[in-house]
């Protein structure tokens, strides 16, 4: 059979071809793994069954036999090809510049911890120890491959951050889109509406268990003079929280005439003489009890000096300049349509029309109009009165004028 | 024999002195290389300069265009003469009986009030033929108590506020009319900034703490109104005091010789001051001394001392005796009256003026009286005080009756092109600020609309 020992040098060869060109170091140390039956591990350190994408997960795998094996394995192959790329180790590829080698045997350290070894040397020492097992090349080969990526970038020329000054920098997209995610904009819609229904659950669920806390509004009593005004920003912090602002009236103190006198003119502007209360507040100190608690002195000595007799501030005038009062007019209760302001108006007119009547059949009415017509006539016919009056004097005197000329020329009449 | 022609030809030549072209001097320049062009001739291309169209006009005289401005023009032709119109008697205006009619003002009277400047150009007088006074229920009051005061011989001290076109100055007028008609001396200033807007001469009065002026060429010009105005009364008035020693009247004569011996402006004040003090001695008729524009006097005035500080009005001798006449200081034995008048567009605020006021027509009418700001300034005691003794009549707003009455003269006048019935009455008096007189004119006789 020479085809057949021809076949199996040829074999033979392809098997030496196909062996990668592998780093020295590592070479040492990594046995030559001889290819093995078909239930051989596909990735380093696994013990899964390598199958097709598309065959269910064998349960009895039969020993294939030497024959078959090659076309198998050629096969797997290529299958493992795509392999390693799975268990490519990703960190590799984020390595770098730095120190390539540490990093990658810290990287196949990390490894061999996963799969239940020691440190990566525990486990090149027990493969060492144990030349019987059968090793698989091509194991070793997608090893080595993995290896390989951990130290080597790979180069893509036709990605779009390759540079040609730095070929040797990561190109690889940042975020690469597998086709599993909504845009930006609609998580921001998603989160909007969730925020949405959270604040609806709260309201529905929670805000009316606030009923429980409600107390019935009980007016403030003759003992409780001021009127305090805190604020809160729920939660927020906000440099106005601190502010305490008090209200009080100072005729409520107690204090006689005179001495309520006083302390409205010792207050000044935060006095308003139209609703007659005092208006302060204080934001000087850092919390609100602190605030309050400066108002309040403030209050007590404005009593305390009310209430001192030495200097009564009686000669002093109340100044209310600080504060314009506007006059809001009212609608005059006088012109409200009542029943007997209509009556009086309807009464009213009927008697203005009555004497109007009157004057016009009296002829009391002047028209200017006919006043002016009426002496703008009486002067034509005055003029023309003149006129005729003129005529008559000139006919009544001819002797006066030529004799023939009189004669021939047509009198005027 | 031609060769015997040629020849001779030949012998005497004749040179033709055809008529060359001689070049013009002219055309020709100096050193030029230019060949004249000598069959163009040279004109001289004349622009035709647009002559300036010189009008002649004689310019008017100094005076002459303030006295066309301020003329007063009392009669207007084109207008219809009013018939059935009464006429003005000395009683006429304090009868109750007379509220809302029109009268016509006699003519002596219309000249007298012309001298004393009670009209005013910017009143309509020049649109009626003949000048007319509405008895107006304010004016009725007035008349009373002018009436009352020359009866009990005390002084009536008035200020007559209103507000703007109220009808102040004319009832004014109305009271001078009262007081010519009734045989009192009138004396009148018509405008009271012109004595403190600084447009007058103004002399020093020596030995005087706080320093006074006197105004000598206003007082001259005063004087002889007074005499113009009321010469009947002053030449029937003999002196009693001998006024030679400060004037120049020497020796006895009567108040018309006194006011004439002022021959100079430089004898005004003196004069004026003489006259003042024999028309406030016993047994002389009622005075009346009226002024338009009362806070022009209350104020600083215009003019400066020496030391050059603002003097203030009251330290101007002519001011200074109307307002102690106002405030009683100077006693009217005779009975008369001291009227001013208020308001006006062109008057400043005065606080004391304003607070005096409101506070008397409040004591008047009953109401609560108002008290002067703590903390306003501006108050001044002499103008309080020379104002707190007098009386506030306001000119209030005519009626309906009374516009209808005004209103019915200027259609008869035939100024008014408008039936004059109830509808045209309101409307002109609700035109007028339900029945301001002034707006009510503005609205009806002042506008081109027809």
């Amino acid at each position: 059979m020479a085809s057949a020992s021809a076949s199996s040098a040829t074999r033979l060869c392809v098997l030496a071809c196909r062996q990668a060109p592998r780093l020295q170091p590592i070479s040492s140390r990594v046995p030559r793994l001889a290819a093995s039956p078909c239930a051989v591990p596909r990735r380093p350190f696994t013990t899964s069954p390598a199958r097709w994408e598309d065959e269910p997960p064998k349960k009895d795998q039969p020993p294939v036999t030497e024959a078959a094996a090659p076309a198998a394995t050629e096969g797997d192959l290529e299958a493992a090809a795509e392999e390693p790329r799975l268990s490519k180790p990703r960190a590799a590829n984020q390595s770098k510049g730095g120190d390539i080698d540490l990093q990658s045997l810290e990287i196949l350290d990390i490894s061999a911890k996963d799969h239940g070894y020691g440190s990566f040397e525990e486990y090149i020492q027990g493969r060492l120890q144990e030349p019987g097992q059968p090793s698989d090349p091509r194991t070793q080969r997608e090893f080595e491959k993995s290896i390989a990526d951990v130290e080597k970038v790979k180069v893509v020329k036709s990605s779009f951050w390759y540079d040609e000054d730095d070929p040797e920098m990561d190109c690889d997209e940042v975020e690469e889109f597998d086709e599993d995610d909504m845009t930006e904009m609609a998580h921001a819609k998603l989160e909007e509406i969730k925020e949405m229904r959270h604040y609806n659950r709260l309201a529905v669920w929670e805000l009316p268990l606030l009923s429980k806390l409600a107390k019935p509004f009980v007016p403030p009593s003759e003992s409780q003079p001021l009127r305090w005004r805190y604020t809160t920003y729920f939660g927020d912090t906000h440099p106005a929280e601190k502010k305490v602002v008090v209200q009080f009236a100072p005729d409520d103190l107690k204090l006689t005439k005179q001495q309520t006198e006083k302390l409205k003119k010792l207050a000044g502007t935060r006095y308003n003489p139209e609703t007659e209360i005092v208006k302060m507040s204080c934001e000087s100190y850092e919390h609100q009890a602190q605030n309050k608690r400066y108002l309040l002195g403030v209050i007590d000595k404005l009593i305390a000096e009310a209430k001192d007799p030495r200097d009564t501030f009686e000669d002093v005038p109340l100044d209310t300049r600080h504060h314009q009062v506007k006059p809001k007019p009212r609608f005059p209760k006088e012109w409200l349509m009542t029943e007997e302001r209509r009556k009086f108006l309807d009464e009213s007119r009927e008697r203005l029309k009555l004497a109007e009547v009157q004057r016009m059949e009296s002829g009391e009415i002047v028209d200017g109009k006919q006043a002016i017509e009426g002496y703008l006539v009486e002067k034509m016919r005055e003029e023309q009165e003149k006129a005729a009056q003129v005529a008559e004097l000139v006919a009544a005197q001819p002797a006066k004028s030529n004799a023939r000329s009189s004669m021939g020329r047509p009198r005027r009449a | 024999m031609a060769s015997a022609n040629s020849m001779r030809s030949l012998m005497r030549p004749t040179v033709q002195l055809s008529p060359r072209v001689v070049a013009i001097p002219s055309s020709v320049a100096a050193f030029s290389t230019t060949i004249p062009n000598l069959e163009v001739r040279q004109k001289k291309v004349q622009v035709p300069k647009k002559k300036k169209v010189v009008v002649h006009v004689k310019k008017p005289n100094p005076g002459e265009r303030k006295a066309f401005r301020k003329r007063i023009q009392l009669s207007n032709n084109s207008a219809l003469e009013v018939q059935g119109l009464a006429s003005l008697e000395p009683d006429t205006m304090a009868r109750e009986s007379n509220a809302g009619q029109i009268f016509a003002l006699p003519s002596d009277v219309q000249d007298r009030l012309r001298v004393l400047e009670a009209f005013k150009h910017s009143q309509s007088w020049n649109l009626f033929r003949k000048p007319h006074l509405l008895v107006r229920k304010e004016v009725v009051q007035l008349a009373s108590k002018l009436e009352a005061a020359a009866q009990d011989k005390k002084a009536l001290h008035l200020v007559l506020t209103g507000q703007r076109l109220a009808g102040k100055t004319v009832a004014l007028l109305q009271a001078m009319t009262y007081g010519l008609m009734n045989d009192w001396v009138v004396i009148n200033i018509p405008d009271g900034h012109d004595l403190t807007n600084g447009n007058t001469e103004y002399s020093p009065v020596p030995d005087t703490d706080p320093i006074q002026f006197t105004q000598p060429v206003y007082t001259f010009k005063l004087l002889n109104t007074i005499y113009n105005a009321n010469k009947a009364i002053m030449e029937k008035l003999e002196l009693q005091k001998d006024w030679s020693s400060s004037t120049n009247q020497k020796g006895k004569g009567t108040l018309a010789d006194l006011i004439l011996s002022a021959k100079e402006a430089e004898w005004a004040w003196p004069t004026f001051a003489a006259l003042w003090t024999e028309l406030t001695l016993p047994g002389r008729p009622p005075l009346m001394f009226t002024l338009d524009g009362l806070s022009h006097i209350n104020k600083m005035s215009a003019y400066r001392d020496p030391s050059f500080n603002l003097v203030h009005a009251h330290e101007l001798t002519l001011v200074r005796t109307f307002v102690d006449a106002m405030s009683g200081k100077t006693k009217l034995p005779n009975g008369g009256a001291i009227i001013a008048t208020t308001g006006g567009n062109n008057s400043p605020k005065i606080p004391s003026q304003d607070l005096v006021l409101s506070q008397l027509e409040a004591g008047q009418a009953g109401r609560e009286i108002p008290k002067p700001d703590p903390y306003k300034k501006g108050y001044e005691d002499r103008v309080y005080d020379s104002l707190k003794n007098s009386t506030v009549l306001r000119m209030g707003q005519l009626t309906k009756d009374d516009a209808r009455v005004l209103m019915e003269y200027w259609g008869a006048s035939g100024l008014l092109r408008a039936r004059v019935d109830q509808r045209t009455v309101w409307e002109k008096w609700a035109l007028g600020g339900n029945g301001v007189v002034g707006e009510m004119e503005r609205a009806s006789l002042l506008t081109m609309r027809m």
